[in-house]
């Protein structure tokens, strides 16, 4: 295949998987900020969901405030911001376009109708007369394009590459997203989670409010959008029959194998994507995506949590973002 | 289904006396709200009025305004429409939530809007009102099902009469009488509705009744035959679906036979005419007639007095081939001359005949949102949308298809194979031996002194022999003097021809949407094209490679033909690639993979002879491949088609087609070209200095559409410029009578009218000459306009060869 086919394909599901990424992170959110908190907590959860998409300055070269409305405009329909949903959506349907000759004609067909039903819906008020509705959407015309091309494309490098987007940007966002929920929280910031973390960590059963010294109810609503907006509260009850606790939560969606959006369940997809490709560069990369992976599939929550969260997470994003280098060194601009 | 029928209504008024009349105002046009299709309308009002124009009044009644300047004694309103009424239509009320029980509740906004609907009149007499409605057996909240009860509660309560004196009772009077007129009856649903807190108003219109048609009848027992008349009836506003109409003297909701004139909060005010007259006796009479429509006869008159169309988006105004302007010259490929439908659309004519325009409306849409989603688009070159995207264009899609019987293709194709295979020998021979020029045929300067001629392909020769894989041969057809249509070569494009995509997915949608239509005819089939170009491009691999990889080499996503060279890439299932994934070591082309350099074969190429090596031709193009011509000359790759092949489809160059096909093959020339004058012979000079104003004069080597005199369309002043250029280097040009491109029925904003098209097959050359029947149609959709390109507003037909 060609490296440039393969390049647009790994940014075609990259660019998609953000957009759904985007506002699942967006949704949480705006659910979490409906619930009666100070106000400038608001105001910081927020300024934290700028702060893992690095796009504080850009934000505020644009609003003078950070507010839900402006954050919201910003991360959806803004296409000078190259994260917003719409910049992710049109991307994507580009990166399409320049291979539909490779792509199944439900795959082309699907990538574009999102992108026009899109702009479409920008011209109206859907936004803002029901926000959930329209991350509910991207959502589902994310699912919608992965399904059509697992579901139709010849099981060949082209699939790979796509898979090993998706994989790579989900892990990403995956990590980011508990970076910001953890970091963001209310009355914890990274480094007392770190702290409380490992003490509950070492007396098991104990209630989370001793860890995390806000009203139990709050909790529950904080943990529960997180969970909610990686689908995984029901999977959450399911794994673990308990009250929902932080540390549960950050071990489902760091080391769960069976949980779709974990690091490890991303980690361990990109091995098995990348292996198929794999040519006579690509060995190191292997190497690393697989050592990666051991360490998710051997690490254990309260390792994690005795070194601190945000520098565990901060980890993993460099070691992802680092396979990803290679891959586009290995294969996407071959000479 | 849907039933064409044609409505003729007559108001007379007659007065005893002359009488001076105010300016009237006749609310007797359907209204834009009405969800049956007009087809046609006509208003003509006798005697002559000084004016007339279209408003709208308050409620947004579509309104004449007629007016007098001179004492009349009669007043004749004439109403002439045609309307497509739906038999069977789909009632789907889509409630809002909160309209589903009552009570219902508006949106707050609409509060204001809806208040003249809701209030109640000052005619009523509420507590008798009331009273009526709590004395109705109708239990439970549901809307729905309260409305209809209602409505035929009043059926049954109130004796249907005939009433023809002027004026509505009161409600009071009708609930006391029992009885009532239409209009009495609806009045008086109006009112209990409001009692009820809804937003309701009186309606006036006509009342069409099918004779099949159970749903319209104004009882449960369907009329025996077809009959109209004016009727009244009531619309309560509901949130969601809006106004709904309620038919208080059929106890049922209304249908697509029911033609609303006027709409108001008071009856008054929704009066079909309006005005005042000097004192008189006035006699008043009423004449309303209905007919389906004659198949045979014309659709309708071209009307005469229009409303505005602006508001009435579904008006359409059908109307014959227009015999007088230019398009009464053209070849008409429906139409004999005597307008009687030609055999080989006789089954498609009868066929359109039983559609609706409604329905092919809806079809043109349909049409248009699954080109958009499967992105058959075209970018325009330097247009930017308002958020700085290139824009991308749809080519517009006739839904009416070009037709040609298989005999009329089989000619043309075994020309078209005469001249293409001629076309090949002679791009051989100007780079070989030069025969035709030695045997004084073609002129040495016209080969030799062509921009088009690469002397880097002399003396090389290429796999078969073959330069012009690929060819776009553009006929168009011209009327003879006793009426036969003659098919005359235009253009012969055997660079980079493009269009076949549109061939192919115009027919895709022509069986997506009219499935029917393929079941009647015959359908020679094309979707083979993509094999039958791959097998082509496979059997010139240099050495005849057993396997060889195949590419199609695009200049990128930003050209205009982009989304063709991506189908093809993937119909055919070879890489589509840019110059950027070749290079070429060691005299040998590769591409860049995932998996390392892999050897390309052959390469159908999208972009220009002058852009494919920058080492060997523009220096500055970055869409092709550095050594790329070494590598070709050499004979380790395979161009399709070949460099150099542009000497042959000059304008110059193509005078000489038929000498070349009598030279090279010995036979007559089974297709025509457009008589061709060069301007280099004097005898031709002095007779197109001549004739200048007829004939349409173009520059050589010219890439079409520019430095061109249309003799008929230029003034004087521009004859005289060009003829001045035309003797400075009469060389430099070629003439031709012009031709009146014959025309097909397409459907357009108005209707279905004639428009001029062209055909351009596609020829390909590989060890044989193949292709398939017909090609891509192409349609000038400005009414007399005959510029078919894309870039120019032209559209595409789907194009039909028809077994017999």
């Amino acid at each position: 295949m060609l490296s440039r086919t393969a390049d647009h394909l790994f940014w075609m599901a990259r660019y998609m998987e953000r957009a759904e990424n985007t506002a699942r992170m967006l949704d949480v959110n705006y659910q979490t900020s409906l619930l009666p908190e100070r106000a400038g907590s608001v105001e910081a959860a927020w300024s934290a969901v700028l702060g893992i998409s690095e796009l504080h300055g850009a934000y505020l070269s644009r609003h003078r405030h950070i507010s839900s409305e402006g954050v919201m405009q910003f991360m959806v329909r803004d296409t000078g911001n190259a994260s917003s949903i719409a910049s992710c959506l049109s991307a994507a349907r580009e990166n399409a376009r320049a291979v539909r000759s490779v792509l199944t004609t439900e795959l082309w067909e699907t990538t574009n109708q999102t992108w026009l039903e899109f702009s479409r819906m920008m011209a109206t008020d859907a936004m803002e007369r029901e926000p959930s509705a329209l991350f509910e959407w991207v959502k589902f015309r994310s699912h919608l394009s992965r399904g059509v091309a697992v579901g139709t494309m010849l099981q060949d490098e082209a699939l790979h590459f796509i898979r090993l987007g998706t994989f790579l940007e989900r892990g990403d966002n995956t990590a980011r997203l508990l970076d910001v929920k953890f970091h963001g929280h209310p009355n914890v910031d990274g480094s007392s989670l770190a702290v409380e973390g490992s003490r509950l960590a070492r007396r098991p059963g104990q209630p989370a409010k001793t860890a995390f010294p806000t009203a139990p109810e709050t909790d529950f609503y904080h943990w529960s959008a997180l969970l909610r907006s990686v689908s995984a509260f029901e999977i959450y009850r399911r794994v673990y029959s308990s009250v929902i606790l932080p540390e549960k939560v950050a071990e489902l969606l760091i080391l769960r194998p069976d949980m779709p959006r974990s690091l490890a369940a991303c980690t361990s997809e990109l091995v098995n994507n990348l292996s198929q490709v794999a040519n006579q560069h690509s060995g190191d990369t292997l190497r690393r995506a697989g050592r990666l992976r051991s360490d998710l599939q051997y690490g254990r929550i309260d390792e994690i949590l005795d070194d601190g969260l945000h520098a565990y997470l901060t980890r993993f994003l460099n070691r992802i973002n680092d396979i990803g280098d290679r891959i586009a060194r290995d294969f996407l601009a071959a000479a | 289904m849907s039933i064409c029928v044609r409505l003729e209504h007559l108001t007379h008024y007659r007065y005893d006396r002359p009488v001076r009349l105010s300016p009237q105002l006749v609310r007797l046009c359907p209204s834009s709200r009405c969800a049956t299709p007009l087809l046609h309308y006509d208003l003509q009002v006798e005697p002559e009025p000084a004016r007339l124009t279209w408003e709208q009044d308050t409620w947004g009644n579509r309104c004449a305004r007629v007016e007098f300047t001179h004492p009349v004694t009669e007043l004749r309103l004439r109403v002439d429409l045609t309307a497509d009424i739906e038999l069977h239509p789909a009632r789907d009320a889509n409630l809002e939530d909160a309209a589903v029980r009552f009570p219902v509740r508006d949106a707050p906004m609409l509060e204001a809007e809806l208040a003249p609907y809701r209030t109640p009149s000052l005619q009523a007499s509420r507590p008798e009102l009331l009273a009526y409605l709590e004395g109705l057996p109708l239990h439970g909240a549901d809307t729905i099902t309260r409305l209809e009860g209602l409505n035929s509660q009043l059926q049954r309560d109130i004796a249907y009469t005939v009433r023809p004196e002027p004026g509505v009772q009161t409600p009071q009077d009708t609930l006391q009488r029992r009885s009532g007129s239409c209009r009495d009856s609806a009045w008086l649903m109006v009112n209990l509705l409001r009692e009820w807190g809804l937003a309701a108003r009186f309606v006036s219109g006509y009342l069409i009744q099918l004779r099949e048609d159970r749903h319209a009848a104004s009882s449960a027992a369907a009329p025996r035959q077809d009959c109209t008349e004016l009727h009244a009836w009531c619309e309560v506003y509901l949130p969601g679906p809006g106004w709904l109409g309620l038919d208080t003297t059929s106890g049922m909701w209304t249908g697509s036979g029911h033609l609303a004139l006027a709409c108001a909060p008071e009856p008054p005010q929704a009066a079909p005419v309006t005005g005042s007259v000097d004192p008189c006796e006035v006699q008043l009479s009423h004449e309303v007639r209905i007919r389906r429509r004659d198949p045979a006869g014309p659709l309708a008159r071209p009307a005469s007095v229009v409303p505005p169309a602006a508001p009435l988006a579904q008006d359409l105004h059908l109307s014959r081939p227009a015999q007088e302007s230019t398009m009464g010259l053209a070849f008409d490929e429906m139409r004999n001359g005597t307008n009687a439908v030609r055999a080989h659309y006789q089954t498609y004519a009868d066929w359109l005949d039983r559609q609706s325009m409604a329905s092919m409306s809806v079809r043109r849409e349909e049409a248009e949102v699954i080109f958009r989603r499967v992105g058959i688009t075209f970018a325009v070159y330097g247009e930017k949308d308002e958020e700085g995207a290139g824009t991308e264009r749809l080519i517009p899609f006739d839904l009416l298809p070009r037709i040609i019987p298989a005999a009329e293709w089989q000619q043309m194709q075994r020309g078209l194979e005469q001249r293409v295979t001629a076309l090949n020998r002679f791009i051989h021979d100007v780079y070989h031996g030069q025969d035709i020029i030695k045997a004084g045929i073609v002129p040495a300067d016209e080969v030799l002194r062509n921009p088009q001629f690469r002397p880097e392909m002399v003396g090389l020769d290429v796999p078969g022999g073959i330069y012009a894989h690929i060819a776009g041969i553009d006929i168009v057809r011209a009327a003879q003097a006793d009426g036969r249509g003659t098919y005359y070569v235009l253009e012969d494009n055997l660079r980079v021809p493009s269009g076949v995509s549109y061939m192919l997915e115009n027919r895709k949608m022509m069986m997506r949407l009219f499935p029917d239509l393929f079941s009647l005819h015959r359908v020679a089939p094309v979707a083979h094209y993509p094999d039958m170009l791959l097998a082509t491009l496979r059997s010139m691999a240099p050495g005849g490679g057993n396997d060889p990889t195949i590419v199609v080499l695009t200049p990128g996503m930003h050209n205009s033909a982009y989304f063709e060279h991506a189908f093809l890439a993937q119909q055919m299932g070879v890489e589509l690639v840019e110059g950027q994934d070749l290079f070429v070591r060691d005299d040998m082309v590769y591409m860049r993979t995932t998996q390392g350099p892999k050897r390309v074969d052959v390469i159908y190429r999208r972009i220009d002879d002058d852009f494919l090596d920058p080492q060997a031709f523009r220096p500055d193009s970055s869409l092709g491949c550095a050594g790329l011509l070494r590598a070709y000359r050499m004979g380790h790759v395979t161009l399709c088609n070949a460099i150099g092949t542009g000497v042959a489809d000059d304008k110059s160059i193509y005078a000489y087609v038929p000498q070349m096909i009598e030279f090279y093959l010995g036979e007559k020339p089974l297709l025509e070209n457009v008589p061709t004058w060069r301007c280099r012979e004097p005898e031709s000079l002095a007779y197109v200095l001549a004739h200048l104003p007829e004939l349409v004069v173009k520059e050589v080597h010219g890439a079409g559409g520019y430095g061109m005199l249309v003799g008929p369309a230029a003034t004087q002043a521009e004859i005289d410029a060009f003829a001045q250029r035309i003797k400075a280097h009469p060389a430099n040009y070629i003439a031709q009578p012009t031709l009146s491109l014959s025309t097909c029925p397409t459907f357009v904003e108005q209707g279905i009218a004639p428009r001029h098209i062209d055909l351009r097959p596609f020829v390909l050359s590989g060890k044989t000459v193949q292709m398939v029947p017909g090609g891509l149609t192409r349609v000038a959709l400005k009414e007399g306009s005959l510029v078919v390109n894309s870039s120019q507003g032209g559209g595409t037909k789907d194009t039909w060869v028809l077994d017999a």
